[in-house]
């Protein structure tokens, strides 16, 4: 009996002193990046950026920039490494961008690592820089620290602006998907500070085309069920805003003798904060009219967009490909850019604020 | 004859069968099984669940016809000692490639996701006399440690509610695309993740009123399908199929969207409490193995579980690469299916048979 647990003991001890030596990663001694963002700097090369914020003590720290050049992104690491006092790891990484240029061409290859990596999770965020992902980041001066800055900054525009629901794990969906093409928010320093500018749209994993933010709820209503929105109407009589949108958007796709209709239904409800014109509850059921004319025919133009790029980011070929058996990939993608999609938008306007 | 007192009550059938199912399997079985059927391959899931059911209930008729006797002396009864003994020993053998293709693989999954710098022999060193302890004791132990695999990992089905915010019902959408040849295909790739139900044969008799536990063994087999079906419908809706291509593990990918305000990356509480699971897996299939080989040598059972637990720890040492894992672990599920889908049936044929020869004689 004794001798059992002589070799137990020996077994633990020997296991324990053998995996001493590991690799330790101690807060105080490594460098957590929180923003990464590469630049193009030709076909080859890219130039990679990482911040990591240094805490000095409680409600204070610095946020240290190292960049370099290199064809890829750990040979880029390694470089940054001999610039940065601790080791740096990706484990807090928030956010991570990529300039217009080198979306245009083509992410798949800079993305790679952000998903092999187990220690990055799927909800970082990604975006689009309009000049140097660089500039963009040495622009940033916040006590948050650069990576809740940004990533605080889409948070709350995905919550209650313009910006529709984005992330690594829906951009690589939408990247990998044979029936959708992803996009992604675009951002500017133009105003010496990140703001972000529009939203861009892929061609697989190529910047296509982009869309300005303040246009961007109608593809938000039209590609998700969103419940806290914007939308502003101008007319030649009158202006209105109206927030607390709640919108539901359905896809009905019926084949017709082999010629397939897509009906996007659009649902939508909310408060007015600002009318221009004086009494407005007696109005209520012509300027409802005027909301969904509005918005059919902006809606309307961006959908003819897309189909003129040949792109779909809202994934009108995967509804077709889910509710159509005999749904055919060639003769869909020969017709998606002349195929007539309607559009049947309903706005009620539920309370008018504290105003008649 | 096993003592009443080393036997254990009906009920905990549901748990052996459960925690013997539940294993490494369900970490990434979602890109596996979808290679025939794509996003019906759920369907393959229920298919082969109920595949189970009636090969349990297989089992139950040859356990019960030779009043209680396990493998062993089943075959010993009905191919008489030589070809018995070694149908009984490849049975064994079988059951020690599964409990190492599992340790292996779960300690894999350590590397890539946790410790990329653990050194394997020296954590093995670590798991052997947890494992030694709990085979070499009494049946109870197996039993309790079976019970704990079932109930603490429970608790990871909410966190499966997460990833839902995310998803698109489309990417399942339409439901029965895929020709039912093209489902039975899918979930003869399923059987890995289920095919612990082959230790049944061996710890029938530690089960008291055994006649009883059928029903539970049924339930348990239906639990664990349900299990399954819940978590490849949610990683379905979750990736779309191009996208699990490119996935290894799909349920551990279903934890990377999980993000708390105290806890950064819950995989790593997933893969912990996945430990649970995965220790009665292996403890479980060694034992029978270990049982097998005391019924057909006669050697001391603690003898043959050191002997064993030396193997595996010098097989988990020799084998690595994901390569080599992934061929292992598929390897195992068509021996598995094979033995459970093809040889359990003859059994019952040739031992039905042999049976009827045998009571015409006397």
């Amino acid at each position: 009996m004794p001798l059992k647990y002589i070799i137990f003991f020996t077994f633990i001890a020997v296991s324990i002193f053998a995996n001493f030596d590991m690799p330790k990663k101690i807060i105080d001694q490594i460098r957590m990046a929180t923003v990464a963002g590469y630049d193009y700097v030709d076909k080859e090369t890219i130039q990679g950026t990482v911040i990591s914020p240094m805490f000095l003590q409680k409600n204070q720290l610095m946020d240290s920039v190292y960049t370099d050049t290199s064809s890829m992104v750990y040979e880029n690491r390694l470089k940054l490494n001999a610039q940065a006092s601790e080791q740096l790891y990706n484990g807090k990484l928030e956010i991570a961008f990529f300039n217009k240029e080198l979306a245009e061409n083509g992410l798949r290859e800079t993305l790679d690592y952000l998903l092999r990596d187990p220690t990055i999770g799927s909800r970082l965020y990604l975006g689009i820089v309009e000049e140097s992902a660089y500039e963009l980041l040495n622009s940033i001066d916040s006590s948050k620290g650069a990576g809740f800055y940004l990533s605080d900054l889409f948070e709350h525009n995905v919550q209650h602006g313009n910006l529709p629901e984005t992330n690594l794990k829906m951009f690589s969906s939408g990247l990998e998907s044979k029936t959708r093409d992803p996009f992604l928010p675009m951002l500017s320093k133009e105003k010496g500070f990140p703001s972000i500018e529009s939203i861009a749209f892929f061609n697989d994993d190529t910047l296509v085309d982009s869309i300005p933010i303040e246009d961007a709820n109608i593809f938000k209503m039209l590609y998700q069920n969103f419940n806290d929105g914007l939308y502003n109407l101008v007319t030649e009589n009158y202006k209105a805003s109206i927030q607390n949108v709640d919108s539901t958007r359905d896809f009905h796709v019926r084949d017709e003798k082999g010629s397939i209709k897509v009906t996007i239904d659009v649902k939508l409800s909310g408060v007015v904060r600002e009318y221009t014109k004086g009494n407005l509850t007696k109005r209520i059921p012509s300027f409802e009219k005027d909301l969904e004319k509005d918005f059919k025919k902006k809606a309307n133009e961006l959908i003819k967009q897309f189909q003129e790029l040949n792109i779909d980011p809202l994934g009108i070929e995967e509804h077709v490909r889910s509710s159509i058996r005999t749904y055919d990939k060639k003769q869909f993608k020969a017709e998606y850019q002349t195929l007539p999609i309607d559009l049947k938008i309903k706005f009620k306007v539920t309370e008018s604020g504290t105003r008649k | 004859m096993v003592k009443v007192k080393n036997q254990v009550p009906a009920l905990m059938v549901f748990f052996l069968i459960s925690a013997a199912q539940l294993g490494v399997g369900v970490l990434g079985f979602q890109s596996v099984i979808n290679k025939y059927a794509g996003h019906d391959a759920w369907i393959s899931v229920i298919v082969a669940g109920l595949g189970f059911n009636i090969i349990i209930w297989i089992m139950y008729r040859i356990l019960q016809n030779n009043d209680g006797a396990e493998i062993v002396s089943i075959h010993k009864f009905t191919y008489g000692k030589w070809l018995g003994g070694i149908l009984s020993f490849i049975f064994s053998m079988y059951l020690i490639l599964t409990s190492v293709v599992v340790l292996r693989t779960y300690i894999e999954i350590i590397q890539v996701w946790m410790f990329p710098y653990v050194k394997v022999w020296a954590l093995l060193l670590l798991l052997i006399p947890l494992i030694y302890y709990i085979i070499s004791g009494e049946f109870r132990i197996i039993v309790g440690v079976c019970f704990f695999g079932v109930l603490y990992p429970f608790f990871l089905i909410f966190t499966l509610f997460y990833p839902l915010k995310y998803s698109n019902l489309t990417n399942i959408l339409p439901i029965l695309d895929h020709s039912f040849t093209e489902i039975l295909q899918s979930s003869s790739l399923a059987i890995f993740s289920f095919m612990g139900v082959s230790t049944l044969l061996v710890f029938y008799p530690f089960i008291r009123e055994s006649r009883k536990s059928q029903k539970f063994a049924h339930i348990g087999n239906i639990y664990t399908t349900f299990l399954y079906v819940f978590i490849c419908l949610v990683s379905y809706i979750y990736y779309n199929q191009s996208e699990l291509q490119y996935i290894l593990w799909a349920t551990l990918g279903l934890w990377k969207i999980i993000e708390m305000p105290f806890l950064a990356r819950f995989e790593y509480v997933g893969i912990a409490t996945l430990f649970f699971s995965i220790l009665p897996n292996v403890a479980l299939y060694l034992w029978a193995s270990t049982r097998s080989l005391h019924n057909l040598f006669g050697i001391s059972h603690k003898k043959i579980a050191v002997f064993l637990l030396v193997i595996v720890y010098i097989a988990c040492i020799i084998t690595g690469g994901r390569e080599f894992i992934s061929f292992i672990n598929n390897m195992t599920g068509k021996i598995g299916g094979i033995l459970l889908f093809g040889y359990i049936p003859i059994l019952f044929l040739i031992n039905l048979i042999r049976r009827k020869v045998k009571r015409n004689a006397s």
